[in-house]
Parts: C-alpha cells; structure tokens; sequence
C-alpha cells in the first residue's frame, strides 16, 4: 500500500529542497538535479509503502543517491563532463526570494564555498554523495548505509579519506605538524 | 625527563586533529544554503502523480468490472505411448504402400493409351502383361472375349429363361449380340 496523497503532499512540501539541494551539491548540475528531484519523488509516490517518516526520508535518500550516480555514470559513458569549472551551475541557481539567502551571491561572495564545492566536484560519486549527506543533511553513517547500502565502516572510512581530501582544499595547514620545541 | 613535544601540542595528535578537521569540514558544509526547489519541477511532479491518481482509479474501475471468474481451458490429455506408437505405424504403412504401387504400377500397354475401354482393351492388357505382342494380344483377348460372351449368352439365355420361365426378352438378347459384335471387332 503506498502513502496517502495527503502523506505525500506533505513529504513533498517539507523535503523537496532538501532533496533538491543534495542533487544540485552532488551533481552540480541544475537540470540534472531538476529530474533527480522529480523521479525521486515519483518515485516515492509509486513505489514507496512506508508508513513512518523515517523509512520515507531513508527512502527519498536512496532513491536520490541512485539516480545521481546514475546521472554521473550516464554522463561519462557519454563523455560529458560532469561538473565545468569555469561554468559552475551552483553559482546560477535560482536563489531565495531574500539577497541573503540568494546562493549565487554567496557563493560569488564566499571564495571558501566555491573551493568546497570545486573539490567536491574532485571526488569520486559515491564519496561526494556520502559526503554531502553526511555534513550537509546531517545523516549518521548508520543511516547512510541503511540508505545507500554498503557497511557502516567502509562508508566512515571512505568519508574520513574524502573529508582529508577537502580539508586539504580548503587551503588550512594540517594541523597534524608537531613543532618540536 | 624530556619531552618530546610541548605539553600544549599534545591535544593535536590523534582525534583532536580529526576533531579540527571535522569542525572545518563541517563548518564549510554549514555555509552551504538550501536552495529551493524551482517551482516548475513541484508543479510537474504534482502533475505526474495527478495522472497516477485518473490512471489508477480507472484500472480499479475497470479490473472490478470484469472481475468475473474466467475458467481455463482443460488441456488436453497427454496422448499414451501406445497411441502414438500406433499413428506412426500406420503411417509408415501408408507410406510403404504407396511406394510400392508406385513402383509396382506396369507399364502400360500401348493400345490401352488409345480411346477403346470396351472390355477388349481391358483384357488386351491383359493379355500384353503375359509377355505377348501387342497385335497377338489383341486377338487373343478377342477370342477369348468372343468364346465368353457366347458361353456367357448361352448360359445366361438357359439361366434367365429358367428362372423367368419364358424365354429372354429381346431387348437383352440384342444387348449381347452387340457386345459380342463389339468383341468380335466390331466398331471400336
């Protein structure tokens, strides 16, 4: 038995920019995300019998972390490639209706963004996704495993590489020296 | 006792630096902002599932419409061993018999390929099958033609007029003074 329409107006309502902002951080790319958006949750209408919020949410999460590995397999079987660093689509997207919430400006404005997400962009797909769940929706690695498959340890240990990964990015001198006295 | 490293910096080994690293990496995920989902990518999806909603209610209208129980056709039996045994066999009879008229069939005579099918040519043919010429089969099928149909009249003649008990009526005598005319070479 699949959700209610009620139950699904309102997943929809509440989770579509989640979802939406996940797509466009992983693929970085605006109509990729756009469909992502729109399949994951025609999905979730056709597909999806849970009945409590948490297994709609891993479901939504599933669902979007397949199709963008798919977008990006798809991509480069075509030889496409998926993110332009000198066309980055993050930085035109339709923001908020408010300035300050208008991603375009921030990121015009935040050199620190734009260098995350260019070395976002440099991992693999399945780190990024793992990547972006976990630090920007919040996800524990139990539940991203739950959601992705995989085992909880091997998802931590490959966030852990790709969080070195960015952290090297971001221009911080490891912290790791030891300055002998 | 000396330290290897100053007391201050001890924190930084290990999980602190993962802890730092972690706090930095968060932080910089942090600034990113939710960006809202265009407007025309909901409408569409509502839409999509609209179409869902007509589409099943129709399919439900329909599948209880015809919901009436539909019997099966009952197979039919698997035919026995011994059935189809037989079939073949007799197929195979059929197919020996055929070849074996085919190759079987005499060659026919040539005077049978001319337009007479009195019973000359029948018995010519006859005759011809016995290893004879066709002119010497010819006349020996009418003699013997000729000496049956008179034996065949006399006998029938006495046969009928004793059964009848009066004598043939002259319609049959002239029928077999014709087909003993035709034997004896009449018209051909």
């Amino acid at each position: 038995m699949t959700m209610t329409r009620a139950t699904f107006d309102e997943l929809l309502r509440t989770q579509k920019d989640r979802v939406y902002s996940y797509a466009l951080y992983v693929l970085r790319n605006r109509e990729d995300a756009e469909d992502v958006v729109q399949e994951t949750f025609i999905r979730a209408w056709r597909r999806c019998d849970a009945q409590e919020n948490r297994a709609m949410l891993a479901f939504l999460n599933r669902t979007a972390h397949n199709l963008c590995i798919d977008a990006i397999r798809r991509r480069r079987r075509t030889g496409l490639r998926i993110v332009d660093p000198g066309a980055v689509d993050v930085a035109a997207i339709p923001g908020p209706r408010t300035v300050a919430d208008d991603p375009e400006l921030k990121l015009e404005s935040d050199d620190r963004r734009r260098v995350l997400l260019d070395a976002l962009a440099e991992l693999p797909p399945e780190d990024r996704s793992f990547v972006v769940l976990h630090y920007f929706q919040g996800l524990t690695f139990r539940e991203i495993a739950a959601a992705c498959g995989g085992q909880t340890s091997t998802i931590k240990v490959r966030v852990h590489r790709a969080r070195g990964k960015l952290r090297r990015a971001l221009g911080e001198t490891p912290s790791t020296r030891i300055q002998e006295g | 006792m000396t330290m290897p490293y100053k007391p201050d910096e001890v924190y930084r080994h290990g999980a602190t630096r993962d802890a730092e690293d972690e706090q930095l990496v968060g932080a910089a995920f942090g600034s990113l902002p939710v960006v809202s989902c265009p407007d025309e990518v909901v409408r569409r999806i509502e839409q999509a599932v609209d179409r869902d909603g007509d589409a099943a209610t129709t399919v439900a209208a329909a599948a209880a419409a015809d919901s009436k129980t539909v019997r099966r056709r009952a197979t039919r039996p698997r035919q026995a061993v011994s059935g189809r045994l037989g079939i073949g066999l007799g197929a195979g009879l059929a197919a020996a018999a055929a070849a074996w008229l085919l190759l079987a069939r005499p060659t026919a005579p040539p005077e049978a390929t001319v337009a007479r099918t009195d019973g000359v040519t029948v018995v010519a043919a006859a005759a011809w099958r016995d290893g004879n010429g066709p002119g010497r089969a010819t006349r020996e099928a009418r003699e013997g033609l000729a000496l049956a149909t008179r034996l065949l009249q006399r006998s029938e003649q006495i046969v009928f007029e004793e059964a009848l008990a009066k004598p043939l009526p002259g319609a049959v005598r002239q029928s077999l003074r014709r087909t003993m005319s035709l034997v004896q070479g009449g018209r051909g």
